[in-house]
């Protein structure tokens, strides 16, 4: 019971942190598979609404497809990679770089963003991947851009970017 | 009611109360505002933050580089009242806050404000000249003293004076010294607390004084000498080849002690100086603590004097000549140019302490060279004249260790030469890179110019540089500005710096819409 207890106050204090920034629902995915990026935004920018969220595509995310909200319009930006990657025996070398979405989100309410990709088996396990987000407002932006250096706490960066842990790919 | 039941109603009012949607807290605006002149000194300044916080810390850095305050800020809202203490006065202030807002996550930041007008800021604490500097330099000169007179003494009595019946009242005194070497070490660590926080002498018990003083490279050397003063009663007390052993341990840690402390001893190269100063005081303990113990041998015409001024002088011309050695590169490391022996107060101090070390040499030489042969032939009178010489060559070692402990109140040409116009710093990130410049590179307002390149050379293009500069150290949260462009270059400022001494900066770079670079580095920003 003691246990429990102590898994409320975990709670408390995970949910506490966990609101202040943009984050990824899913923290964790395996590489080698495709991966479904729930982007929540919890806060305008000082008391603002938000007006447009910009995400930056990361390489070795390939296939990237954003998934439309009512109310808001999505635009992709297209690039070439940086080396080619097989997308199911599809040899790829672009695709989408950018996902923008324009629309007004009061800053009293919550709301999630999201897309899908393919993390490739290029990426790392065992490392974070970071996905930088802009998130502008009438009254300025706030750039959820910081990446931890090596060695660096992650929970010191004022405005650090989203993150997820790659685990190593399942079955091989 | 059932404790799982419970346990599952914090964890909905805690996913409750995180669903409101949080920020870190951010300052809104203050009162005074920052960088305001205001005619008089407000009751409290007032901090508005975006949403409630909890204050930490409040502290303020006077005026006048004084010791800073620490002060209990009162929580109203989403304000933060902080009140004015009394050693605040006209100039400028800074106020360093810390808060935490309901995310838990810790803000701070510093405020600068200017009482009356501002002022260029005076010295950090602990460069200061003033009352304290001089206790603590008459604390450490007494120390120097006892040191040479019971480690020297120790060494002279126990490896050099081996008639089997040194002079009592010589090791009376040796005895006495190293007895009181260990509370005097601790008397003038707590003075150096003091100096570092140039607070009144009636603080030498407060527990800050004495944080400060085990913080600084003073606690090293204090430390040291203590463990000479009770090795050298060890060796006085023991006798034979134990006695003989700890002394020499106890001259090991009394030179030693000298090497980590002290402009000399600190003053780039460091490898070299700290070695000069260490093999400089080991000479000089080992010759000046000799004396007493000299004179005391030749006013008993000892009959064994001749052998121990043998066994002296075996060690004393190589040891003089290291002393003159390490001396000399220490003069030349601190002093530079000739001129400056003259032009400034602490090459005047050493001209005077250097004809002091000319005459001590030529009373050397005179007891080398016309005395000691004199007693070695059985001279009737030589004994007497061997003592009045030695006792002459006691007042001029007590006079160069007087002006050697006054070297400290002055800065040496070095540090002089050193006054810059400006302060420059190099960042080096991973992918970018920046020189910045603080003009003047003293204490006070400064402007702030800054180049950005990318590592691999090419120009590059922020879309945003923001500068922070915070002392860490001392407790002072980051002043924070925005530079603009200008042409090819980032400028920003006047940030007002208000008092010397190392200052971390940090510049944040937007590189681009997603990606920022952090750079951090030290600048050393000198007195007003």
């Amino acid at each position: 019971m003691s246990k429990m207890i102590i898994a409320a106050a975990l709670a408390v204090g995970v949910a506490g942190v966990a609101q202040a920034h943009v984050s990824f629902e899913t923290k964790e995915a395996p590489v080698g598979a495709s991966y479904k990026a729930v982007l929540r935004v919890p806060h305008g920018c000082e008391g603002e609404p938000t007006l447009k969220v910009r995400v930056q595509i990361p390489e070795g995310l390939i296939a990237v497809k954003p998934m439309p909200k009512a109310g808001w319009t999505l635009e992709t930006v297209k690039g070439k990679y940086a080396k080619t990657y097989d997308y199911h025996g599809t040899p790829t070398a672009e695709g989408v770089t950018e996902v923008i979405w324009t629309g007004e989100l009061p800053d009293a309410f919550y709301d999630e963003f999201v897309f899908r990709g393919m993390l490739t088996d290029s990426l790392a396990p065992g490392t974070d991947l970071y996905v930088p987000v802009v998130q502008e407002c009438a009254n300025g932006t706030e750039r959820w851009i910081e990446i931890p250096a090596a060695g660096q706490d992650p929970d010191s960066l004022e405005y650090p970017a989203p993150g997820l842990k790659l685990l190593p790919a399942v079955g091989g | 009611m059932p404790l799982p039941l419970l346990a599952l109603l914090c964890l909905v009012a805690a996913l409750l109360s995180g669903g409101r949607a949080e920020a870190h807290a951010q300052l809104v605006a203050a009162d005074p505002a920052a960088s305001a002149v205001v005619a008089e000194a407000p009751a409290a300044v007032t901090l508005s933050f975006s949403e409630p916080v909890r204050p930490l810390v409040a502290r303020w850095f006077p005026s006048g580089g004084g010791a800073p305050i620490d002060v209990t800020p009162r929580p109203e809202g989403a304000q933060v009242i902080v009140p004015l203490p009394g050693g605040i006065s006209s100039g400028t202030n800074v106020l360093s806050w810390r808060v935490v807002s309901a995310d838990g996550h810790p803000v701070g930041g510093s405020h600068v404000f200017s009482i009356g007008e501002a002022t260029a800021g005076g010295a950090a604490a602990g460069l200061s000249t003033g009352a304290s500097a001089r206790e603590a330099a008459l604390g450490r000169g007494i120390l120097t003293l006892a040191l040479v007179l019971g480690t020297g003494g120790a060494v002279f009595l126990r490896i050099i004076d081996r008639s089997g019946a040194p002079s009592p009242a010589a090791t009376r005194l040796a005895l006495c010294a190293a007895a009181a070497s260990p509370p005097l070490a601790l008397l003038a660590l707590g003075l150096q607390g003091l100096d570092i926080l140039d607070l009144p002498a009636a603080a030498l018990f407060s527990a800050q004084a004495w944080s400060a003083a085990m913080a600084s490279p003073f606690a090293g050397t204090a430390a040291l000498a203590a463990l000479a003063g009770v090795s050298a009663i060890v060796a006085l007390r023991a006798g034979g080849a134990v006695g003989q052993g700890v002394a020499l341990v106890a001259w090991g840690l009394a030179a030693t002690s000298f090497a980590l402390f002290g402009h000399a001893a600190t003053a780039p190269p460091r490898w070299l100086t700290a070695t000069c100063v260490a093999v400089h005081a080991a000479a000089f303990i080992f010759w000046i603590g000799a004396l007493p113990g000299l004179a005391g041998a030749a006013a008993r015409r000892d009959t064994g004097l001749s052998r121990t001024l043998h066994r002296f002088s075996a060690f004393a011309v190589p040891l003089v000549a290291l002393l003159v050695l390490s001396g000399s590169a220490l003069a030349v490391v601190q002093v530079r140019h000739l001129s400056a022996l003259i032009d400034t107060a602490y090459g005047r101090l050493l001209t005077v302490k250097l004809v002091a070390v000319a005459l001590l040499l030529l009373l050397a030489v005179l007891n080398r060279f016309r005395l000691t042969p004199g007693i070695a032939r059985g001279d009737r009178d030589a004994p007497a004249r061997f003592r009045r010489s030695v006792v002459a060559e006691i007042v001029l070692g007590l006079l160069i260790l007087a002006l050697a402990s006054g070297f400290r109140l002055t800065p040496p040409p070095r540090a002089l030469a050193a006054v810059p116009t400006q302060a420059t710093v190099h960042l080096h990130g991973p992918t970018v890179m920046a020189a910045l410049t603080l003009t003047p590179g003293r204490a006070g307002p400064n402007a702030v110019e800054i180049g950005i390149v990318s590592t691999d050379g090419a120009p590059l293009d922020p879309l945003e540089v923001r500068i922070s500069v915070a002392d860490p150290a001392r407790g002072l949260e980051p002043i924070r500005v925005k530079a603009v462009r200008e042409g090819e270059v980032w400028k920003a400022g006047p940030i007002l710096l208000p008092y010397a001494g190392d200052w971390t900066i940090r510049l944040d770079v937007l590189v681009s819409d997603f990606e920022k670079a952090t750079l951090e580095a030290t600048a050393t920003v000198a007195s007003p």
